[in-house]
């Protein structure tokens, strides 16, 4: 038999110009799907940056926290029980407080010392390494054993006027030996900073140690003779090398399942939730969703443009191939080959300026877009799916072709 | 190439078309476009459809090929590779692409791909069929004996346009593409809407040449006749020698049927049969052998001899009945046009001498068979064997101008088919020719000599 032919191809290819008007028009509509699904993945990224930076293999938290933002915690006997379990290494609180941390400004001039800004305060062990900052060291966790200091974030939310205050947070200038108060007592910010971010919950985050976070944001609502540090917000297991992360995990369910106030969570999962929480319970899915459908649906009507214009130039030669014998099923499979070709061509270029475009959003609006792997695939995904769509729709054309036309 | 395909039983038709109606529009606007057409074409034969336009004749292409559904009626298309008749009425859409591979279809647009080379549009026909081994060698051929390969019609080099696109083509070459891409299967049928349209004479003549000599071979002189003269002008219409030498090679495998619709009085002058349409009927289906076989045999006999070429067609016409002289006619074909064919079996007498002549009698001419005459040369000696006549030979003319009693006796040595003249077209003619017939008579009467 004769080599196949790529009509396919060579039907879109044949107009150099118009392929790459084509291309272009789906390079369009991946570019606005990549940029809505990247915006909607930052702002939901935002709020687990800190999960993220969390050197854990499992997470004990408490079941009615649905995110972060809440206060519920898990008693610390908790901790000392999943301690004692086999493959546990250590077990490591965190404090985390949303509502108590008001920050005051920075800035030198005592007359706008008056203003004060809710800030996410951290409270961790300085010797426990509980979380995995980059540009911390270890000398600036040792700073952080003095009570009264704190590590900063760099990248908190800036200043909306940059042009007279440029890199300055909503909260100032922060730096180091910047002094400042936090709940009404002094504090000294202290090292060269982190970068967490701001997200729904929080302007920024100063990371303290637990001693700190329990005199300062604790003591004052804790009844006397109660530890301020009993009730713990996250604990962060780590096991042993080689151990079976699931395995542990069953077990530590094991455990607490009797008494139902521990939720045992690998650190995934405990992104997952997280990012569920904030999926459900904003208008984030639905608004950035929709602007993910326009795009579809934008990329859906130029694919079909561009079938149904082929189709129709060609109406005449599709009509021949009836003629001499080809059935509808070859000439559909033509058009969801330019559908996938289009895909294609489209894709690559529509990957490489969403991530221009994600490069340029980061650095102007500070928030976190990252195109990783799985969001490359999914946009693929997308894209395919977009076209195989309107291949589906415009294939009714072209069965429509009637072969008599020819003569 | 369908090497494997069988063609039908002898004296069967490749396509045959029953009782075909067709109409367009529902409702109200339903219009009936054709009336009840029959016709059968056998193996190998060159068809013209020929008739005015909007006459049906692409309408009956369309449904022979498939492309429309047959509404009333009924066509058979001989499937070589299954060895039998496919019908189309009813037949569903997977099935009728099947019907489709079997035809090659020459459209008067030549509808390429304008994104495929010439060499690309062909391979799209021949990915259909499994072909040669060579299939590039196969449609290089084609393309080459159409003047698209490395040498021109006076066999000077040129740059091949194998691998051009239509739009570096010319019409004329885009059209020959098409034509390859039809042929590149060798279809045992091929169904064309003025193939020459867009040609120039030499391409035109190559292209029914090729088409003839795909029907069946042709003797090398009638090729030779068509070699052009390498040393008259440019415009001299022919083949080249080489041409001749690679349709031998193209043309392998013959048995090919084509139907086409055109007016090219060049191609009318090749067809086997001419087929002529009026207001969506066929008005006439003439085989053109059968035609001048029966003309000839009229010519011979002097009555008929001495009218007008015109008169002698229209006897002639009134005599055919489709059947190419070298096939015998079956029944239903002899049923369908009552009265111009009679069979006699081997042994039985066809006119006994001393029948008297009445409304009955009839001249004859025969179209098979051998049969025997005898007579006796005087008053009551017996009779004795004087003559066997074969096809194309007449007999019964004289007592029917001469209106006296059979002088013979003509007896059928094996079955004998026999073209009829009854007495009145006999008589209504005879008077057209009446100078003429008296002095034949006259020759009669002095020698008292002649048959019958």
């Amino acid at each position: 038999m004769a080599a196949p032919v790529p009509l396919a191809w060579r039907n879109l290819a044949h107009d150099r110009v118009r392929f790459v008007l084509f291309a272009a028009g789906i390079t369009f509509a991946v570019v606005l799907m990549g940029v809505q699904l990247g915006i909607m993945n930052a702002m939901l990224d935002s709020n687990t940056v800190l999960l993220d930076r969390l050197h854990a293999d499992l997470v004990l938290v408490n079941p009615t926290r649905q995110s972060l933002l809440f206060r519920e915690g898990v008693n610390r006997r908790r901790a000392e029980q999943a301690r004692q379990v086999a493959g546990v290494a250590s077990v490591e609180p965190v404090y985390i407080d949303y509502q108590l941390g008001m920050l005051r400004h920075t800035a030198a001039d005592p007359g706008t010392r008056t203003q004060t800004r809710r800030i996410r305060v951290i409270g961790v062990d300085p010797d426990s390494q509980v979380l995995n900052l980059p540009g911390v060291s270890s000398r600036d966790w040792e700073k952080l054993r003095v009570t009264g200091t704190a590590l900063y974030d760099r990248k908190s939310r800036p200043h909306p006027d940059q042009t007279q205050y440029p890199g300055e947070s909503v909260f100032g200038r922060l730096e180091e030996n910047v002094q400042t108060e936090l709940s009404g007592r002094n504090i000294t910010l202290v090292g060269n900073g982190f970068d967490l971010g701001f997200d729904f919950g929080t302007d920024g985050t100063l990371i303290v140690s637990d001693r700190t976070f329990g005199e300062w944001l604790r003591g004052p609502y804790t009844p006397p003779g109660v530890d301020p540090l009993a009730d713990i917000d996250l604990v962060a297991v780590r096991l042993d090398p080689g151990v079976n992360v699931v395995a542990v995990q069953r077990k530590l369910q094991a455990l607490f399942s009797d008494h139902r106030d521990v939720d045992v969570l690998t650190r995934s999962e405990m992104i997952a939730r997280e990012k569920w929480f904030w999926w459900t319970n904003t208008p984030i899915g639905f608004a950035f969703g929709v602007g993910v459908a326009l795009g579809f649906v934008v990329g859906l009507v130029i694919c079909y443009q561009i079938l149904s214009s082929d189709i129709a130039d060609h109406a005449a030669e599709y009509a021949t191939l009836k003629a001499i014998g080809y059935p509808n099923r070859y000439l559909s499979w033509v058009v969801m080959q330019e559908a996938l070709i289009l895909a294609a061509t489209g894709f690559v270029p529509g990957l490489f300026v969403t991530l221009g475009v994600y490069v340029l959003l980061s650095h102007v609006t500070g928030l976190s877009m990252q195109l990783t792997v799985p969001r490359a695939g999914l946009l693929l995904v997308l894209t395919i799916a977009m076209c195989v769509a309107s291949a589906w729709l415009a294939v009714g054309k072209v069965k429509k072709v009637d072969p008599a036309d020819v003569f | 190439m369908s090497s494997k395909t069988t063609l039908p039983p002898t004296g069967s038709p490749v396509l045959r078309i029953t009782g075909v109606n067709h109409y367009f529009g529902t409702g109200d606007t339903r219009t009936q476009v054709l009336f009840d057409n029959t016709l059968e074409v056998m193996p190998g034969e060159l068809v013209i459809m020929s008739g005015p336009s909007g006459s049906g004749k692409t309408t009956i292409l369309t449904l022979i090929g498939g492309l429309r559904t047959l509404q009333e009626g009924e066509i058979e298309i001989w499937d070589g590779e299954r060895g039998d008749y496919r019908k189309l009425r009813g037949t569903p859409e997977p099935d009728l692409v099947h019907v489709r591979r079997l035809i090659g279809f020459i459209f008067q647009r030549h509808n390429l791909f304008d994104s495929l080379t010439a060499m690309q549009n062909i391979r799209m026909a021949q990915r259909l069929q499994a072909g040669p081994s060579d299939p590039d060698a196969n449609a290089q051929e084609l393309l080459q004996y159409l003047l698209l390969g490395d040498r021109d019609i006076q066999s000077k080099p040129q740059k091949p346009r194998f691998h051009y696109k239509p739009a570096q083509l010319s019409g004329g070459q885009r059209q020959r593409v098409a034509v390859a891409r039809a042929l590149v299967n060798r279809p045992k049928l091929v169904l064309a809407d003025e193939p020459t349209a867009a040609l120039d004479a030499n391409s035109g003549l190559a292209v029914v040449t090729l088409l003839r000599n795909l029907a069946r071979a042709r003797p090398d002189s009638e090729l030779a006749a068509l070699v052009r003269d390498e040393n008259a002008e440019s415009e001299s219409s022919g083949l080249a020698s080489w041409q001749i030498a690679l349709l031998k090679t193209i043309a392998a495998e013959t048995g090919t049927t084509s139907l086409i619709v055109t007016h090219d009085a060049r191609i009318m002058n090749l067809a086997d049969r001419i087929v002529h349409m009026e207001r969506g009927r066929i008005e006439s289906n003439v085989v053109v052998a059968e035609r001048l076989f029966v003309r000839d045999g009229l010519r011979q006999s002097p009555p008929f001899a001495a009218l007008l070429p015109e008169e002698q067609q229209k006897i002639a016409d009134e005599l055919l009945i489709g059947v190419h002289p070298d096939f015998p006619a079956r029944p239903d074909q002899l049923a369908a046009h009552p009265g111009r064919v009679e069979v006699f079996e081997p042994g039985e007498d066809i006119v006994r001498i001393g029948d008297p002549v009445n409304d009955q009698s009839k001249f004859y001419l025969i179209r098979r068979g051998t049969v025997e005459v005898w007579r006796a040369t005087q008053n009551g000696e017996p009779l004795r064997k004087v003559a066997e006549l074969g096809p194309g030979r007449y007999f019964g003319e004289v007592a029917l101008l001469m209106n006296q009693t059979r002088n013979a006796t003509v007896r059928a040595i094996d079955r004998v088919e026999m073209y009829t003249v009854d007495r009145a077209t006999f008589d209504r003619h005879k008077t057209v020719s009446r100078p003429f017939i008296d002095r034949i008579l006259e020759n009669f009467r002095v020698n008292g000599e002649r048959l019958d």
